[in-house]
């Protein structure tokens, strides 16, 4: 079966959940009240931002078809 | 913090309420976490929090998770979830997914520094709900209908009438951009004019054929969302016609308005 080799990304993608991608990308990337003390590499937030951007576009066009 | 036996407190968000909501009917929050608890911070001000295992929410595995967006996707829920619960109670300054304290002291005592700075979001965010807007442009769409507008052929025939419509095709592409520059601008003005606060992010360069021209986020009071909402809705079906494509998210927690630069 194909199926098994479906990462989970690539599943939350093709639901075309934007919404989900939407929800993600702000509690993620957007204001910061304070910053914790056990923080994240800025450079691994980073990178899911960028994978985060692709989706989203990716999303979109999905949706479009 | 390399501590792996250890737990953390994972902050959720900041509430500002008259009284202590009920602990009944709390979401869960993330995996693995302590039951949601509301800690004092200051008269009317409580910071909501769970424990957090290291071995699950130290910085390492977290890293390695963050990887995986399956996983980062189910604690953005679990994280909303709680914020949104206690959105219902009070105002929030929600926190950023993964904001962990070694301990509830130092948790507080860092909210408790800033208590001026939280006053003052506190008021401008209070009565108030974020809403996102994102405009795309669906470029051969675009083309397709401002080629169809400005008529066939010139009746040259051969190479002329193929380097007529190749030179035809390039300014319409340039139209096409600048358009889009246009109405980007121009519905964020308009929708800027109904909120009490707008941020606008650099727009995400999407992949071929699809392009975000405008992914802004406005701070609306609660008592003239309905009319922001027609207004998005009304800008949406004029804009629909010319290859755009307008979407509207929320009531969100006031994520975008709530950071060091506001």
């Amino acid at each position: 079966m194909k199926k098994k080799s479906i990462s989970k990304a690539q599943q939350i993608l093709s639901e075309a959940d934007a919404s989900l991608l939407d929800l993600v990308d702000h509690v993620l990337n957007k204001g910061v009240f304070i910053e914790g003390e056990v923080l994240l590499g800025l450079a691994d937030v980073d990178l899911v931002y960028l994978r985060l951007s692709a989706l989203l576009c990716a999303a979109d066009r999905l949706t479009e078809t | 913090m390399t501590d792996t036996n250890g737990t953390a407190t994972y902050v959720y968000c900041l509430l500002s309420a008259r009284r202590t909501p009920p602990p009944t009917r709390r979401p869960r929050g993330l995996a693995g976490t302590g039951p949601v608890r509301a800690l004092d911070v200051d008269d009317g001000l409580r910071l909501i929090v769970a424990d957090a295992p290291l071995s699950r929410y130290g910085t390492e595995p977290i890293e390695q998770h963050l990887r995986d967006l399956g996983w980062v996707s189910s604690c953005a829920l679990a994280h909303e979830r709680v914020v949104e619960h206690f959105a219902r109670h009070g105002t929030v300054i929600p926190m950023k997914l993964f904001t962990l304290f070694a301990g509830d002291d130092r948790a507080v005592d860092h909210v408790r520094r800033s208590l001026k700075r939280v006053r003052r979001v506190l008021t401008r965010v209070s009565d108030r709900q974020e809403w996102g807007v994102r405009l795309r442009l669906d470029e051969q769409r675009a083309l397709r209908q401002r080629m169809a507008t400005e008529g066939k052929s010139t009746g040259a025939v051969g190479g002329t009438a193929f380097l007529v419509r190749k030179q035809r095709e390039r300014q319409a592409v340039q139209d096409v951009a600048k358009d889009a520059r246009v109405e980007a601008d121009r519905l964020y003005s308009a929708l800027a004019r109904r909120a009490d606060d707008a941020r606008r992010q650099t727009p995400a360069q999407a992949g071929t054929g699809t392009t975000v021209v405008l992914d802004a986020a406005f701070l609306v009071p609660i008592r003239r969302a309905a009319a922001f909402r027609a207004a998005v809705k009304a800008a949406a079906a004029a804009l629909e016609r010319r290859g755009f494509d307008l979407t509207l998210t929320g009531p969100w927690p006031p994520y975008n308005f709530v950071g060091d630069s506001t």
